[in-house]
């Protein structure tokens, strides 16, 4: 067969083809069960064209079909919203429990530091000079002082939507950078969560030894175990990725790397969205004066239940399958 | 210009490609660039701040002027580069003496404000042109490209503050106290005239340009070369050349490969003696040992969601209790290092009882100092155990085919002669290299260059099985007589 | 030619299961600095109406706005990645596109990946690492493309079938191979670009196919329009 005649043979299915990338008028001429099928002959037809050594116009033109149905084709778009379901219902407590070495770590560099602290300042209550400046620790004072009408670190009536969007970006913030601190071979991961134990451990310790404890303890009552948790949670994806850079195993740093980061990015992907759930509560929930601090108790300590059984049994049986199509 | 020695891939490109092509040339090029560039460079910045000590912003624009100048050696060592992707540091640098000068007044003074100026420098350098016809080769050359240039140097000076900041912002990270240089850019306006911090601007510009600077050259001469393969179609120049070669391959075709088959050597000693296939699958044995395994990373086809055999255990796989095998080792381990003190102190005890009970044993005579040993590397040594004509056995045995027992023979004894005559003395543990060491040390040339030959055929005859030559085998064997002639038996000591 | 190192260029090759082989563009630092550089005039305008409108909204106006650089920080490459076709403005007024480094278009977790990571290529200030990261890997991955194994590349360009010079049409003597058929037209394609002298300096190259004619040019460009003619073989 010339070229003349492969051309004129096929011309129409390659219009077709061309038609349906465009998505256009002509799209609907070929039935979506026989896109691969239309895409493979493409494919074909390029390989002939190739191999008979056709004119270089007409090679191109068929690569360029391939190309553009291989990018149509290829990649995972998914449903996003029946993904979500999945990861939140399923496949995020279970991929917590598979890490739970990473999670383990990272929530002990976290909260022995901060609950050691408390313990420290209860006993020796002038050591918290060391740690947090004399003017900060004044205005925590004021924050919690038993007056306020809102509790929390500004109040007035309107500014509940101003705070959430004011800890939506610390809060959140703070986990990127214990995450991508793990990319400096998890010395990041490290301090960050070293660092944030201390100084939340310090506040709380020099507070409760002020005998501030309904105002304090009921502020970080409700969202504690969201943002601790999800600071924990993140910590681990750093860790992961900066033991991926310490001990790669028997692959190139780069392959762990890499590999890691897919684990990685999901624990994130869990411990922004508990962020997230901590800023909402902190802003809409924990500032409500007129709440009695032992429901903010009751609340608070339901949470801490909630997350416990959350983490142990959600996504039990199922959670590898669904867990493992996230990305 | 030989364009089809070039080591770069010539099609057409956009200009921002070319760009980029200059990176990954800049990248390739590697020391031989930079350190040709920030060398000189860095040591003219640093001889302008020292004289013009004082004046740092003055030293600054001194230096930031004069940079077109060392844009050459850049260029040189590229145009290089290209041709000879092997350039190592040393070659470029030894060739720095031949940078032309043409054309360095005006890109001092008129050239320094072309914002294109990267991609103009090879017209003047490495084409030498001059005056009107430079300028109507530079225009024809902008035609399609200038702005593409003129944008590389204004990203490129961008480039240069993200480092200056960012090396002050890496010592900021790492320092406790958050220091770093502490670089603000209106310290640079401050009418205070506080030095340091304009030096340390000073120093963080001169380190940033060394890296980036190179790499602006870089990309300017790509995106030169860019434009004249548009302009000369080289990559097609390259394709009919391609093409008449391949005519002329094809009638030469049936004769060359006549010729070929006539010429190419036999394959290199392909499997010798059958004897030699045990030793050789004892070699793949040992080369099939995990030692010896070779880890691979590369890319490959696989099935979405299976998981290769070869990944580490898939996180989602049942509890991973390999930690406790890895545990149970440690304690093995341990108990195995407490079970040898164990046994040692029990020895030492056992001994001390002994000794209180029986006093020290009689003493023997002490052995005469340095004896030769008997038997070395599992050979007895022992002068008895060699026939009386050594030279004469080991012909005896390779004519009756056994090059084994005649090497053997023959290593045995210069083993004994090295021994006897005092230049060997091996201690436990030394290998042969150790041996050829200690005789080099005492003897002369001649004997350890024949010991050394000796060694070597032995040591592939035992350990690869491959037999010397039956010439060199006969070689060794005269050798032998002419170095370890058997003195008469009663000058042995 | 030295068969022993290959020839410098900036392109990925993948193999796909159907075939052929994916020839992707990479793209380097300076055209990714420049298009980030329009990304992020156009977010600055958006965050500029943002912050004189919402204001009038009190101090809620204020947290919507933080709410509002937040969103433009993280997800306003993730959003047009996925869903625009693997470009942010800025990207595709400069020809540029993500992939993933096999070649597919890339999906929400990969996109993520990389724009999350951001916060790790900015570090120390302004993205000094993501640079150095882009001039020192082979492909100009910064380190959110390395850990979600993305790459930026040009688009491909629409085919266009420039018009060649005319010239009676003439059979090549012998059978062409694919690339020659393909230099031969690009060389009647380019031959407006050419100089006389350069043209047929270039044409005689082709020994076999011109053969000491004297204007070798026009016979290049006779066998170019006897391919485009379509009756090849």
């Amino acid at each position: 067969m010339n070229q003349a005649q492969f051309e004129a043979r096929h011309e129409r299915r390659w219009r077709e083809f061309a038609a349906w990338l465009d998505g256009g008028v002509g799209a609907a001429a070929i039935a979506p069960r026989d896109w691969p099928q239309r895409y493979r002959q493409i494919a074909h037809h390029l390989a002939l064209a190739r191999d008979r050594a056709y004119g270089p116009e007409l090679v191109d033109r068929l690569q360029h079909l391939a190309l553009a149905g291989h990018q149509a084709l290829y990649g995972s778009r998914g449903n996003a919203l029946a993904g979500l379901v999945g990861f939140v219902g399923s496949g995020f407590p279970a991929l917590v429990r598979r890490e739970s070495v990473a999670v383990a770590v990272a929530a002990a560099l976290l909260f022995v530091p901060l609950l050691g602290l408390i313990a420290l300042l209860l006993r020796w209550p002038e050591l918290v000079h060391y740690l947090i400046p004399q003017d900060q620790l004044a205005s925590y004072e004021a924050m919690y002082a038993p007056g306020n009408r809102a509790l929390g670190p500004r109040h007035g009536a309107e500014s509940q939507l101003m705070m959430f969007g004011y800890y939506v970006w610390n809060n959140v913030k703070i986990d990127f950078q214990c995450f991508a601190g793990g990319l400096l071979f998890g010395v990041g991961a490290v301090f960050f969560m070293v660092y944030n134990g201390v100084m939340i451990g310090a506040v709380a310790g020099h507070l409760t030894q002020l005998g501030l404890i309904p105002t304090f303890w009921g502020f970080v009552a409700g969202h504690s175990s969201w943002e601790l948790l999800g600071a924990a949670i993140s910590g681990a994806a750093g860790l992961k990725l900066g033991w991926a850079l310490i001990a790669p195993g028997a692959q190139p740093r780069l392959a762990a790397l890499r590999a890691a980061g897919r684990v990685a990015v999901r624990l994130l992907y869990g411990a922004a969205g508990m962020t997230l759930g901590a800023a909402f509560i902190e802003a809409f929930w924990s500032s409500m004066r007129s709440i009695p601090a032992e429901v903010k108790y009751g609340v608070g300590i339901l949470f801490w239940g909630l997350f416990a059984l959350y983490f142990a049994f959600a996504g039990r049986g199922r959670g590898r399958a669904e867990g493992d199509d996230a990305h | 210009m030989r364009i089809e020695a070039l080591s770069l891939a010539l099609r057409p490109r956009t200009p921002w490609e070319a760009i980029d092509l200059g990176v990954a040339l800049a990248r390739r090029t590697g020391a031989a660039l930079f350190l040709c560039f920030a060398l000189p460079y860095a040591g003219f910045a640093l001889a302008v701040n020292l004289l013009l000590w004082g004046q740092p912003a003055v030293a600054a624009l001194v230096v930031w002027w004069s940079k077109p100048a060392f844009d050459r050696l850049a260029l040189h060592v590229l145009a290089q580069a290209v041709f000879d992707p092997g350039l190592g540091w040393r070659r470029a640098f030894a060739s720095l003496r031949q940078v032309p000068r043409t054309g360095l007044v005006a890109a001092l003074t008129v050239g320094r404000f072309d914002f294109a100026r990267s991609f103009h420098l090879p017209v003047a350098q490495l084409e030498g042109q001059r005056g009107a016809a430079a300028r109507q080769r530079r225009a024809l050359l902008d035609r399609r490209a200038r702005g593409a240039a003129v944008w590389l140097g204004v990203v490129i000076a961008h480039f240069v503050v993200v480092l200056v900041l960012g090396a002050d912002g890496l010592l900021r990270l790492l320092s406790p106290q958050g220091g770093g240089l502490s670089l603000r850019l209106t310290d640079l306006f401050d009418a205070s005239g506080a030095l340091t911090p304009l030096y340390l601007f000073n120093a963080a510009v001169i380190l940033a340009d060394c890296v980036l600077e190179p790499l602006y050259v870089a990309a300017g001469f790509t995106l030169y070369l860019s434009r004249r393969t548009d302009l000369e179609g080289w990559d097609l120049e390259i394709a009919f050349r391609r093409m008449a070669a391949r005519r002329a391959a094809a009638a030469l075709g049936i004769a060359a490969a006549l010729v070929l088959a006539g010429v190419l050597p036999e394959p290199a000693q392909a499997a010798a003696s059958p004897a030699a296939s045990a030793e050789r699958k004892a070699i793949d044995a040992i080369l099939a040992s995990p030692e010896f395994r070779e880890r691979e990373a590369g890319r490959e086809w696989r099935r979405k969601g299976e998981p290769d055999a070869r990944d580490p255990p898939a996180p989602g796989a049942p509890v991973d209790l390999s930690f406790l095998q890895k545990l149970a080792r440690v304690l093995a381990e341990l108990a195995r290092i407490f079970a040898w003190f164990a046994a040692i102190a029990i020895a030492g005890w056992l001994l001390y009882h002994a000794w209180r009970r029986f006093g020290w044993p009689a003493r023997t005579p002490r052995a005469a100092p340095a004896a030769p040993p008997d038997v070395l590397f599992g050979l007895d040594v022992r002068a008895d155990a060699l026939p009386a004509d050594l030279a004469a056995a080991a012909r005896a045995r390779l004519a009756a085919g056994e090059p084994r027992a005649a090497l053997s023979l023959l290593y045995r004894g210069a083993l004994a002669g090295l021994l006897r005559d005092g230049h060997l003395a091996v201690r436990a543990g030394d290998t042969e290299g150790d041996c050829i060491r200690q005789v080099a040390a005492s003897a002369g040339a001649p004997l350890t260059t024949y010991f050394a030959r000796l060694v070597a055929a032995w040591g592939r005859l035992a350990y690869a099985g491959a037999p010397p030559p039956a010439t060199e085998a006969h070689a060794l064997i005269d050798d032998w007589e002419r170095h370890f002639a058997p003195p008469p038996r009663g000058a042995a000591r | 030619m030295t068969a022993a190192t290959p020839m410098l260029d900036t392109l990925s090759r993948v193999p796909t299961p159907e075939g052929f082989e994916l020839t992707l563009r990479l793209a380097g630092p300076v055209p990714r600095a420049l298009a980030y550089a329009l990304d992020l005039a156009i977010r600055g305008l958006v965050l500029f109406a943002a912050a004189t409108a919402l204001p009038y909204f009190g101090r809620g106006g204020t947290g919507l706005l933080l709410l509002c650089v937040f969103l433009l920080e993280w997800f306003y490459p993730v959003a047009f990645e996925v869903w625009a076709g693997g470009a942010t403005p800025g990207k595709r007024a400069f020809g540029l596109a993500v992939l993933n480094d096999n070649g597919t278009p890339v999906g929400f977790g990969a996109s993520v990946t990389r724009n999350l990571l951001r916060a790790a290529d900015f570090l120390p200030v302004l993205y000094a690492f993501g640079l150095v990261s882009m001039i020192c890997t082979r492909q100009f991955q910064r380190l959110g493309d390395l850990a979600a194994g993305t790459i930026v590349v040009y688009r491909e360009r629409a085919l266009v079938r420039t018009p060649l010079p005319v010239a009676p049409p003439l059979a090549p003597p012998f059978a062409l191979t694919l690339d020659e058929r393909r230099a031969v037209l690009d060389f009647a394609e380019r031959h407006a670009t050419l100089s006389g002298e350069r043209a047929d300096e270039l044409a005689a190259h082709a020994t076999p196919l011109v053969a000491a004619s004297p204007r070798p040019a026009a016979v290049l460009l006779g066998i170019a329009n006897y391919q485009r003619g379509g009756t090849g073989r």
